[in-house]
């Protein structure tokens, strides 16, 4: 293996750590914005029929 | 030459209190309402997100094995051991999002797989596979906890039952509070502390040492033949040798061990099926089982390159002591290599930020796991065969109950292994002989409408056998001769399980699973 190789496999290594690093936190990010949401709606209604 | 632990003990005990404190704060506040009923704690609802799920998947299949066997690989075997590593390791998950997709569609209320077993196939098929995912789940959870105290006790000096100990009572701590939603919520915490943690050490690789150097390093090794593990086998010594081979052979045994251990531990264990059950819907199920395989490669990857290889190539020799600074750190075995190299590049901080990413990938399995038995005792074994018309409340007590019994005697078992001195590396690797047998009638039940309910039964048995007969009769090599047994596992199973189901077919309606609930139709 040359070392140009090598080089090329250590940086994908941690590139894809970081992207995977990135969608997880951008996945997370997405259910909390629906949960949130959800709540606000629930607590518009249960205001509604008070 | 008599070596300190390089943290004071408080450190451990610090990192999992905290731990185990934020997680069971937030389960408190903002899930316990889903501990109300014994639905609710088993099944976490079936209504939780993509984000939520990936990340529980990522986290619970991220052990303390994954980032310590992943960089064993890369000392072992080279730049191309993290890869088989993480290969082997990926291929169950998008193989789980198949499978969780078709049995959430099929069977919309189940709540484990055993319980779709036993409507798909026989009560003795139900019953085995209850049997088969509860040891499973104790196997991985006394694996995992054995390693992580391990290495909590050999970098902190802490006693090792103490860490154990505390541990479980994470454990306990809050999962009755709130079942699988509150596991799934921990994991999704630790997954993103995880990242962070490892994220760090990468860099701080990439940026103190550098590919180039790393290179050159392993150029030496293999020019120089340094003994790197006195007292182990010439095979060991030649795959170090050999480490910038694309084609080392002794990682491609590797990555088949890994390949039919890591099916067995993912397909037949509950831990997995909750989070399928758990998901909102089928599809949300199987796209967070397709990205955790794209957002869990990475991780033994990444680690493996940049603690494995590195240390590596900076000809690291086991039983000797190494400085950063003033501090010193005693590399004791081969499998500890990546907090040694987390300590050389980062020091301290390294060493922390490791600890403190192997404690959340043990919390988070643990829990997860420990769960799974859960399940599967008060779902499958008491609502199915003892108590058949027990009521939600007493599932609930019955659900909460089992969880602290069980972890207590996982606690005794772990420390009864560690008295005797039970090898944990020959525990891994071992995995795939013991359990793998099961994996092929899983996926005929699931997908082949023909499947012969003895097929099923006896391929998961006889396959088993054959497999842990031939590996006994090596001596329990674990070697080639774990590479045979699990090659000779899967094959037998298999080919009683098809050979059985073409010569007498069995035809199923998949509809017919519809409607049906619990454990006990069968």
């Amino acid at each position: 293996m040359s070392e140009l190789w090598y080089i090329l496999n250590h940086w994908v290594t941690i590139a894809w750590l970081f992207l995977a690093a990135l969608y997880a936190y951008y996945a997370v990010i997405a259910d909390l914005v629906v949960i949130v949401r959800d709540r606000k709606r629930e607590q518009g209604q249960a205001n509604s029929k008070t | 030459m008599e070596v300190a632990a390089p943290l004071p003990s408080w450190s451990i005990y610090a990192i999992l209190v905290a731990q185990g404190s934020i997680y069971a704060l937030l389960v408190w506040f903002l899930g316990r309402a889903r501990g109300k009923t014994a639905e609710t704690f088993l099944s976490g609802g079936r209504d939780i997100g993509h984000g939520m799920i990936n990340a529980s998947v990522v986290a619970t299949w991220v052990w303390a094995a994954t980032l310590m066997i992943s960089s064993w690989t890369g000392y072992q075997y080279g730049f191309i051991g993290p890869w088989w590593y993480a290969l082997g390791a990926t291929v169950p998950l998008p193989l789980m999002a198949y499978l969780g997709r078709r049995v959430r569609r099929v069977m919309p209320r189940a709540t484990s797989y055993p319980e779709f077993m036993a409507h798909r196939l026989d009560k003795k098929n139900h019953i085995l596979h209850s049997l088969i995912s509860t040891v499973v789940s104790l196997w991985i959870t006394v694996m995992i906890i054995t390693g992580g105290a391990i290495m909590g006790h050999a970098f902190t000096g802490a006693p090792f039952w103490a860490i154990a100990l505390l541990m479980v009572i994470i454990f306990v701590s809050y999962i009755p509070l709130a079942g699988l939603w509150a596991s799934i919520l921990a994991d999704t915490v630790m997954s993103l502390m995880l990242y962070v943690c490892l994220i760090i050490i990468a860099v701080a690789v990439l940026v103190k040492i550098g590919p180039s150097e790393i290179w050159a390093g392993l150029t030496e090794v293999a020019s120089n033949r340094p003994v790197l593990q006195p007292g182990t086998g010439e095979a060991e010594q030649l795959s170090q040798w050999d480490g910038l081979n694309w084609l080392n052979t002794a990682g491609l045994g590797f990555l088949v061990v890994n390949i039919v251990g890591n099916l067995g531990a993912v397909l037949c264990n509950q831990t997995y099926w909750s989070r399928v059950i758990g998901a909102r819907n089928p599809e949300t199920a199987f796209k967070s089982f397709m990205t955790a395989a794209l957002c869990w490669w990475p991780i033994p990857l990444a680690t493996g390159t940049a603690l494995g290889v590195a240390a590596l190539s900076r000809g690291l020799v086991v039983g000797e002591s190494y400085s950063n600074g003033s501090a010193t750190i005693l590399f004791t075995e081969a499998e500890a290599v990546a907090p040694v190299m987390a300590f050389l590049v980062l020091g301290f901080a390294g060493l922390t930020i490791f600890i403190l990413a192997v404690g959340s990938a043990t919390i988070s399995t643990g829990a997860g796991e420990i769960l799974a038995v859960t399940t599967v005792f008060v779902n499958d074994i008491y609502r199915g065969h003892i108590n058949p018309k027990a009521r939600d409340r007493t599932l609930l007590v019955a659900s909460r109950a089992t969880l602290y019994v069980i972890a207590a005697a996982l606690l005794a078992v772990v420390i009864f292994f560690r008295e005797i001195g039970f090898s944990f590396a020959g525990m891994y690797q071992a995995m795939g002989i013991a359990f793998s047998s099961a994996v092929i009638p899983v996926i005929m039940a699931c997908f082949v409408k023909n499947t012969n309910r003895e097929g099923a039964f006896w391929a998961a048995i006889i396959g088993s056998i054959c497999g842990m007969t031939y590996w006994l009769a090596t001596g329990a090599d674990l070697l080639w001769g774990v590479v045979w047994g699990n090659i000779i596992v899967l094959s037998v199973s298999a080919v009683i399980a098809v050979t059985w189901t073409i010569m007498r077919p069995q035809p199923f309606d998949f509809d017919s699973l519809r409607e049906s609930e619990g454990a006990t139709g069968g």
